[in-house]
């Protein structure tokens, strides 16, 4: 006879009160060993960071999970849980010379790099920098930020000695250093063709394109045809078969707002084209597990040809047939 | 065309239909107004028309669901929000680093900015050294000229001292200056303080900016699971003619009964606007269901039998109940589809329909269900809920294989 015969609701069987006591100790003693800790995984990068013999780390690094990021950064917290966020390792340097100088470095893992891009586009709004740092980076003296594979470092400076300004880019040049990964971008930023691409309007959004739910998450980028910015979207779904639906209660939604919707026979049986509410013409269909579409259209010609080039990029990407 | 006549008996007829179909009608309402719609209509979107209240002693008439804007990129979302009567809108100066209120600036410019409200958020403090290194009085000038430029205004409606964790600091000569100096200007119309702090801290930040007499409105954490401390300290400041704005409404929910006529997050949204010292909430929103989720809530009530059932179900599902918020997804390393699994369990133990849940376990492919569980001896999952993912992992494995 097994020991534990598991219940689906209810208390323990009587056989087991007598160890309740040893089990609840059991079971702390468990907890409290596989309970995730904050501790820095980057503690020596931190100490590579020191800049020169005027710098110090104030104390050791920190860090922060998930459930407690809220206390780090408040209401914030919530947008880079939603983008996957793990782990954040940080710490804070002060100038021995120069008084109230100050440079903190934030770590955030994000788990992929698709995160860690994610969360980089929608903080810097595409703005690059002259910089080489990691995949891509942004910032000047007082903020700086990059992110290399999964992660994503955000560095803030408060140095009023302008001889000591270029330390923030000598800090995180070492950071990036010694960072892991490589500094390629996410594989699903090439999903979108790279011809007539608006540089930098790349975004990886998570919670809907659109504003909408069923289009969760993938990427949207701008790109400029005959003179007309339009945008472009591919939306990653579980299965072809999420996708097919996706695409359906997006011409539901369309037709429920009133809008015209008709067939886009030549992009396969699910595709439409009608109008977005609050944007312009719209021209969707379905790809294998992808939904992809163009956008804010004046003309459907310009349309037509974008999404014929994204359709067969992700074919050749994604092996679809 | 002949002209028909009104005999005595033509009169009557009409008289009995009208007043039959005029207390069906009303009889329908009023059940709809306490009970709330039938089983199979729970959780409709349907919205009634907006509510409004006053905030506080600003006299502002704002939407009671109005717009957390911190994660959104969609600007349609907005304009949709705008569309359904929504007139409040919250940003802050380091939201998405800027661009949050860049967004919210361009759609405002277009709608047109005096048919709305704008707040925004100033850091008073260095983010990263908490109390160390308070901003002085001239840098959150410039972070609030900066706020005004990106939404392409001359004003905010209301300007807030962002994320107070010390009691004292609302009373600090710097912020105050601040905040008068914006008043003084016509940058600010109102003044308020935003606090996301716990325990004791919550009441003596209350009870410290009341002391002040200064702040117009506070922006405060309030859901169903506050203490009750908290809400009578937030009580005290509506009665002292401070506006209350609520945010993290939605920090917890329950599966979908029949009995309910509201879904979870309107549940718990609901209990929030139900307050009445409460002007307005503001629920982070990210896409065009989340708003009509929420509109949905607007002419709605939580009967007495509705908050029974609720106060109950709280209390037995608060330690496993999924609020699908995606998390613990990348927390684990071994790429459990924890989120799924949940959903799993909620077929079984919410729905009561084990068949549902091992059938749709069982579709997972075997890496990403909680095989991986089993013998896994450091897990990293985690969930900012609380729940014991491993452990809710293991039991979901044992009985759906």
């Amino acid at each position: 006879m097994p020991i534990f015969i598991l219940h689906k609701t209810g208390p323990a069987r009587p056989a087991l009160r007598g160890c309740r006591p040893l089990l609840m100790i059991l079971f702390f003693l468990a907890v409290t060993c596989i309970t995730p800790r904050a501790e820095s995984g980057h503690g020596p990068i931190f100490s590579t960071a020191l800049p020169s013999p005027e710098w110090q780390m104030e104390g050791q690094p920190y860090g922060f999970l998930p459930q407690n990021l809220y206390e780090y950064i408040n209401g914030e917290a919530e947008f880079f849980i939603a983008f996957g966020f793990i782990e954040l390792t940080g710490a804070n340097y002060t100038s021995v010379a120069g008084g109230k100088d100050t440079v903190t470095i934030d770590i955030y893992d994000m788990g992929n790099k698709l995160n860690a891009f994610g969360v980089f586009q929608s903080k810097t709004g595409g703005q690059a920098s002259a910089l080489s740092l990691g995949a891509a980076s942004t910032g000047s003296d007082g903020y700086l930020a990059f992110y290399k594979d999964r992660f994503f470092v955000e560095i803030q400076a408060y140095i009023t000695r302008e001889k000591e300004k270029h330390m923030v880019e000598t800090m995180a040049a070492s950071i990036a250093a010694h960072l892991p990964g490589d500094n390629t971008p996410p594989s699903e930023l090439f999903y979108l063709p790279e011809k007539n691409r608006v540089a930098g309007s790349e975004r990886y959004i998570k919670g809907g394109i659109l504003g909408h739910a069923f289009l969760d998450r993938g990427m949207v980028c701008d790109y400029l045809i005959q003179g007309q910015k339009v945008t472009a979207f591919v939306a990653m779904l579980p299965s072809p078969q999420d996708a097919v639906h996706a695409v359906e209660q997006h011409r539901s939604f369309v037709l429920k707002s009133g809008k015209e919707c008709l067939p886009l026979d030549r992009f396969g049986k699910h595709g439409f084209v009608s109008e977005e509410p609050y944007h312009q013409k719209i021209m969707e269909t379905q790809v294998g597990a992808f939904v992809a579409g163009v956008y804010d259209l004046n003309t459907l010609e310009a349309g037509e040809t974008l999404l014929a080039d994204i359709i067969t990029t992700l074919k050749q990407k994604e092996n679809i047939r | 065309m002949r002209e028909k006549q009104l005999t005595r008996r033509r009169f009557l007829k009409n008289l009995t239909l009208t007043c039959t179909c005029s207390t069906l009608g009303v009889h329908t309402l009023a059940a709809r107004h306490v009970w709330g719609k039938p089983p199979n209509g729970a959780g409709s979107n349907k919205s009634a028309p907006m509510e409004f209240r006053t905030l506080g002693k600003t006299g502002l008439r704002v939407s009671a669901l109005s717009f957390g804007v911190m994660r959104l990129s969609e600007p349609a979302v907005l304009f949709q929000a705008l569309d359904m009567g929504i007139n409040y809108f919250d940003t802050a100066h380091r939201y998405q680093n800027g661009n949050n209120e860049i967004m919210l600036g361009k759609v405002l410019k277009q709608y047109g900015r005096s048919k709305v409200f704008i707040a925004t958020k100033i850091l008073p403090y260095h983010k990263h050294l908490g109390d160390k290194r308070l901003n002085d009085q001239k840098s959150m000038e410039t972070m609030m000229e900066e706020s005004l430029r990106r939404l392409q205004t001359d004003y905010v409606d209301v300007l807030f001292l962002h994320s107070i964790t010390n009691p004292e600091w609302p009373l600090n000569e710097e912020m105050l200056g601040f905040c008068q100096k914006m008043k003084k200007t016509g940058k600010a119309r109102f003044s308020g303080i935003s606090f996301h702090t716990k325990g004791q801290t919550y009441v003596d930040t209350v009870d410290r900016s009341l002391e002040t007499g200064f702040y117009d409105v506070f922006l405060a954490t309030l859901n169903y699971k506050s203490p009750p401390a908290h809400i009578q300290a937030l009580k005290r400041a509506r009665d002292n003619g401070v506006g209350i704005v609520a945010m993290k409404t939605q920090a917890g929910g329950y599966k979908p009964e029949a009995k309910l006529s509201l879904n979870p997050h309107q549940a718990a949204l609901k209990w929030v606007l139900d307050n009445r010292f409460v002007d307005c909430a503001i629920p982070g929103m990210v896409n065009r269901q989340q708003l009509a989720e929420n509109a949905g809530v607007m002419g709605k009530k939580i009967g007495w039998s509705d908050r029974k059932t609720l106060a109950a179900y709280y209390d037995t599902i608060k330690d496993r109940y999924c609020l699908r918020c995606g998390s613990c997804t990348a927390s684990c390393k071994k790429q459990v589809d924890i989120s799924t699994i949940h959903r799993c369990l909620m077929y079984w133990e919410g729905y009561e329909d084990f068949d549902l849940g091992r059938a749709t376990y069982r579709q997972l492919p075997p890496t990403e269900n909680a095989l991986a569980c089993m013998g896994c001896t450091a897990p990293t999952c985690n969930c900012i809920n609380g729940i014991k993912i491993s452990e809710r992992m293991r039991h979901a494995h044992i009985h759906f294989t």
